[in-house]
């Protein structure tokens, strides 16, 4: 009898839970960009062009998978601070080491704290047209570069093949709107600031090239009022640091 | 071991690029923790918004190198997976986290750049088919697969002539 009762219970908890399953969009077979959601990406991506300077850090979690399948994760932290349209500061600390990296739209310093050792490059332009060279001609490969593409006509930026509003909510205090696309090769998540600064304010970036999904998520605290004194473009070294010599045709490349 | 084998095209590297990076290249055991887990097979993207691949500036490195000309120097460029790695003289030189060595980053980085910007000689790009099979090449039987090994170059027979492939380790 008990059983039976419990049977019975089983078989109506799908009815009871389909409605509420219903409300959570969920990406449909084939599904297109949704018109609104990809206007809040371009809408974010003008607003964060038209800011003069900014200093954002993105509190970042990722994940390695190794040979025996396990997945496991680490931190970075990142801190970009900029001065449209060729000024950058910024530094990384993952779980093991410390970078920092200063460009002042004609130099480009790569500095070691931990080993006070540094190596620089004669590089101009935009940061993110120095990003791409550091990815494509030095295989270095900056986090976050969203940051410095979005909404600019110059990025290589690959329109997502899906995307929708997956709803509101708050982080922190702050209200924000939370959207999903799909693009080849990659899932990413975005939850927008609402208002008149819509900023990212957290974003989740799922590697679809393996089986076991790595993600990378973050967080952004945003300051678009930072102090950035004449000066803190460049490094300057002190007498215990050492720099790095490649020879001068590599450090010349073009 | 990743390190290890990493460590000795970097050592050779250093001679070969005059690099100059202090007294001594120390390996710091920046992966202590997860090696009995294995190299590592995959991590996240941290950007939406990159090629996912290295392949055109590689392209372009493979023009520098043939402008250049000669064939003193054996460096292989990787086009596609694994990613913005570069073969030298057989190693296999992966790209760097910024969590690796300061020493490590710092030579790949350099070495990189150097490859890139065609100082030393390209001599094939992984993934490349030429029509004609390559001068001065044996054929070589590594691990149960055939290949012609021409001048230190590796490559395996296809439809429309011979491909580069990965030196066999």
């Amino acid at each position: 009898m008990r059983t039976m009762i419990l049977a019975a219970i089983l078989a109506a908890t799908p009815a009871v839970t389909a409605p509420a399953a219903a409300q959570t969009p969920a990406p449909q077979a084939g599904a297109a960009l949704d018109p609104e959601a990809a206007e809040a990406l371009n809408r974010m991506g003008a607003y964060m062009r038209t800011l003069k300077s900014f200093e954002v850090k993105s509190d970042a979690t990722f994940e390695r998978v190794y040979e025996n399948g396990q997945k496991l994760q680490f931190g970075t932290v990142t801190t970009y601070r900029v001065k449209h349209p060729d000024q950058l500061q910024a530094e990384i600390a993952t779980d093991r080491n410390q970078w920092k990296i200063f460009y002042n739209g004609k130099q480009l310093w790569l500095v070691a704290p931990n080993s006070s050792k540094y190596t620089t490059f004669s590089v101009s332009g935009s940061v993110a047209d120095v990003l791409t060279r550091a990815r494509d001609n030095w295989g270095l490969d900056f986090p976050l570069q969203d940051l410095f593409r979005w909404g600019s006509p110059t990025a290589t930026v690959e329109q997502p093949s899906s995307g929708f509003k997956v709803g509101d909510t708050t982080l922190g205090n702050t209200p924000v709107t939370q959207y999903a696309f799909r693009q080849p090769g990659i899932d990413f998540q975005i939850w927008i600031v609402k208002g008149e600064q819509p900023l990212p304010a957290k974003m989740v970036i799922t590697n679809l090239d393996v089986p076991e999904q790595p993600q990378f998520v973050t967080r952004f605290t945003w300051n678009l009022n930072p102090e950035l004194p004449s000066g803190s473009f460049s490094f300057h070294p002190s007498s215990r640091d050492q720099r790095v010599t490649f020879g001068a045709d590599a450090a010349a490349e073009k | 071991m990743k390190l290890l084998a990493t460590m000795a095209g970097a050592l050779a590297l250093t001679m070969s690029l005059t690099m100059s990076l202090g007294t001594s290249v120390e390996a710091r055991p920046s992966q202590a923790g997860p090696a009995q887990a294995g190299k590592v097979k995959a991590q996240s993207r941290s950007s939406v918004n990159t090629r996912p691949q290295h392949q055109v500036s590689n392209q372009q490195a493979y023009k520098a190198g043939k402008a250049a000309g000669g064939r003193q120097q054996r460096d292989v460029v990787v086009v596609g997976n694994p990613g913005h790695g570069h073969y030298d003289n057989g190693h296999y030189n992966g790209p760097r986290d910024w969590d690796d060595d300061d020493n490590e980053v710092l030579e790949f980085i350099g070495k990189t750049a150097a490859v890139t910007a065609g100082v030393s000689v390209v001599t094939a790009v992984i993934g490349e088919v030429v029509k004609d099979q390559p001068s001065g090449c044996q054929p070589a039987n590594i691990g149960g697969q055939q290949y012609l090994n021409c001048n230190g170059t590796f490559y395996q027979p296809v439809p429309n002539g011979y491909q580069v492939v990965a030196p066999p380790q």
